[in-house]
């Protein structure tokens, strides 16, 4: 049973396959390419409103198509199952197209291979570990956004069910994903990663009284307000270990690790 | 010129919405007896999909009528022109 926010017309879903596959192009970008970086040292060059974004776009489409890509669904009928493995045969000629453009970045990104300590030869760089998850991204993706982009119409029946009207939920969301990605990009820092979750949160508030449920269980705003706090001690330990390591390795930083191209060591 | 492909299916027709309609079904209903998900026979109704020829026999036998009755490969005529199956005459 879809539930009440889920895009249900095969326009949302057009437009949330659209917008994730800008947000993994935004995201590799942020791996190989410094303008769409944050941070200062190499492993906080993703900014992390893309990180949260990424999960928060799939699962809206996941719940768009039904999770109708579950290999072991048990609910599927013959239909299900034929969109299904339709979707899984679009899927495979594209993931090539990803693990070529993959290789593609890789070549480019890879620094040059240095001698260790003791024995062998290394490659250290981020850019590995992160193209190597953009391509898992790309192969999980692929299958849903395939058949999130051909199903049709879900049943009006699915469509009545209150919350906030579908065109207005996609162009608010939008706009806050839009606005928190820009600021982040501009301020070269995680600056709109906090304004996103506030406005999800506000969202979800809004499609719920849209939908005459009740706004929150009290109990819900406690697991809610726990989950703020944590994320925000999180954030602050995270700033202060980066204005920690800032200072220590300043020079080490400005000596070119920053951006990819690692020193030869004797 | 190339060959014409082999995949392409000309759309089947159906009159299952009539038919749920007749006998006062929902499509969750529907879908119960036949088992298949209700969005399913949402998409049947509106020709988005074709069924299989097994669910289309679970559907022929679920109204009791032949398959040829509940789908066809020309448009059906509204039920008012229709003179394959008449309506019963009245009896006084």
């Amino acid at each position: 049973m879809a539930r009440r926010r889920d895009p249900t017309s095969r326009t949302s879903r057009r437009r949330w396959t659209a917008c994730y596959a800008l947000l993994l192009v935004l995201l590799v970008a942020s791996i190989v390419d410094d303008r769409f970086a944050v941070g200062g040292a190499d492993d906080e060059r993703m900014p992390l409103i893309l990180i949260v974004a990424v999960p928060v776009v799939f699962g809206m489409l996941r719940r768009g198509t039904r999770r109708l890509t579950a290999l072991d669904h048990p609910d599927l009928d013959e239909r299900d199952i034929e969109a299904r493995d339709s979707a899984y045969r679009i899927a495979f000629p594209l993931l090539v197209l990803v693990m070529i453009a993959a290789l593609a970045l890789l070549a480019l990104s890879l620094p040059q291979a240095v001698p260790g300590p003791r024995h062998g030869w290394f490659l250290e760089s981020q850019a590995l570990i992160g193209i190597g998850l953009w391509m898992a991204l790309w192969a999980v993706y692929l299958p849903t956004g395939a058949l999130a982009w051909r199903e049709p119409d879900a049943l009006e029946s699915e469509t009545q069910h209150g919350g906030l009207p579908e065109p207005l939920r996609d162009a608010l969301l939008g706009l806050a994903l839009a606005g928190a990605i820009a600021l982040s990009l501009l301020a070269e820092s995680n600056t709109g990663f906090l304004p996103f979750v506030a406005a999800l949160t506000l969202l979800g508030a809004l499609g719920r009284r849209a939908a005459g449920q009740p706004m929150m269980s009290r109990q819900r705003k406690w697991r809610l307000a726990i989950g703020i706090v944590m994320i925000l001690v999180l954030l602050a330990i995270g700033l202060a270990a980066g204005a920690g390591g800032e200072n220590g390795d300043g020079e080490r930083e400005t000596s070119g690790k920053r951006s990819g191209q690692v020193q030869p060591g004797g | 010129m190339g060959r014409e492909p082999k995949h392409v299916q000309p759309p089947i027709h159906n009159r299952l919405q009539v038919l749920r309609a007749e006998r006062g079904l929902s499509r969750q209903q529907l879908s119960d007896a036949v088992g298949v998900n209700y969005q399913t026979i949402g998409y049947l109704e509106r020709g988005d999909y074709s069924p299989s020829l097994d669910l289309a026999f679970r559907l022929a036998e679920f109204f009791d009528l032949p398959i040829e009755a509940i789908f066809a490969r020309t448009p059906f005529a509204p039920m008012s022109r229709a003179t394959s199956s008449p309506l019963p005459e009245e009896r006084p």
